[in-house]
């Protein structure tokens, strides 16, 4: 795929791998606090937002900007005192990671670009439903 | 998990935003999202229904058009299915409301609901009058576990086949049309299909 990236492009690629960054960390957390098959499906989104974290880090590094790195440590948005609040976490961080790839989605002048985004999307919404049992009508684009 | 960061340590003395708040800061990007989003659904993406009539149609007019189409299939496919099996009202009703919602934000019309099972007769016999689609009802499978696979199967479907508009779409379009692809994917997950 082309290394040259629109500025929104850039800026959209720059939140999500920001977000991922943050999911990882956050994924961290979730699977430390569950146990048997629903800790063995937080290890394996673990490893995907890991994948995807350094799939987007080598994307804006081709296009000669600099990756945004991790942050030393995030806070979390309430504290997770078991599975139930684990499951919680997971779904909050992936719907939003629905946001910033709607964003992507929307800043995409380029089709493959947009597809990617969509694609991404798509897994966050797939995984939110999975952590918390329910759907959103309209995933990364709020409540209408 | 080797190159995660910490699990345990806390996080690092107050050093403030931007790091900080990258987690809490989701709430925010929400917000803004939100925002966008009806912007988006309101605004320049559609053109339909407001602003300079019918002269030239917007870019995304078509495209819109089409997506309200797929997703009034979709909602047909639910109501077919919860004519057939009342017994999963409980399950379907929320999801279907959710392809409703989609159905108006592309512009399209959104049945109420399914025919009551017993007033069939003169509901589907007007609803053939006005709609050319209500008489081949989409087929549903007897068994209710069959129906819910065949379910999944039909939002798949139709979130795969919004590709190629989610390519022809003006953004704000584009954006929307994503986020009913994804909100159809995750639905099949519920009803039990594999994604």
């Amino acid at each position: 795929m082309a290394a040259r990236l629109s500025s929104t492009e850039l800026s959209a690629l720059q939140a999500a791998l920001a977000a991922e960054h943050a999911a990882v960390y956050g994924y961290a957390v979730v699977a430390a606090h569950l146990t048997g098959s629903r800790r063995t499906e937080a290890t394996a989104d673990y490893q995907a937002h890991l994948a995807r974290r350094d799939a987007l880090r080598e994307r804006v590094a081709a296009s000669g900007a600099t990756p945004v790195a991790a942050a030393a440590g995030y806070e979390l948005p309430f504290t997770v005192t078991g599975a139930a609040r684990a499951a919680e976490l997971a779904a909050l961080l992936e719907s939003r990671l629905a946001d910033v790839y709607a964003n992507a989605v929307q800043a995409g002048a380029d089709g493959g670009f947009r597809s990617d985004a969509a694609a991404a999307l798509s897994a966050a919404a797939v995984r939110a439903a999975r952590w918390s049992g329910s759907t959103q009508a309209f995933p990364g684009v709020g409540t209408p | 998990m080797p190159s995660s960061p910490p699990l345990s340590t806390p996080v690092p003395a107050p050093r403030r935003p931007p790091r900080r708040a990258v987690l809490a800061g989701g709430a925010a990007l929400l917000l803004s999202a939100c925002g966008s989003t009806t912007a988006a659904r309101r605004g320049s993406a559609d053109g339909a229904g407001s602003g300079s009539p019918s002269a030239s149609p917007s870019p995304g007019a078509a495209v819109r058009a089409r997506s309200a189409r797929a997703s009034e299939a979709l909602l047909a496919r639910y109501d077919a299915t919860l004519t057939a099996h009342p017994e999963l009202a409980e399950r379907l009703t929320a999801l279907r409301s959710q392809i409703a919602q989609h159905v108006t934000a592309f512009g399209g019309t959104a049945a109420t609901g399914p025919a009551a099972p017993g007033t069939s007769g003169s509901a589907s016999a007007s609803a053939s009058a006005t709609s050319p689609s209500a008489s081949a009802a989409p087929r549903v499978p007897a068994s209710g576990p069959a129906a819910l696979r065949a379910l999944a199967g039909a939002a798949t479907a139709t979130a795969a086949a919004r590709h190629a508009d989610l390519l022809a779409a003006p953004p704000a379009l584009a954006r929307l049309i994503a986020s009913v692809a994804a909100c159809e994917a995750s639905q099949a997950v519920l009803l039990g299909g594999t994604a």
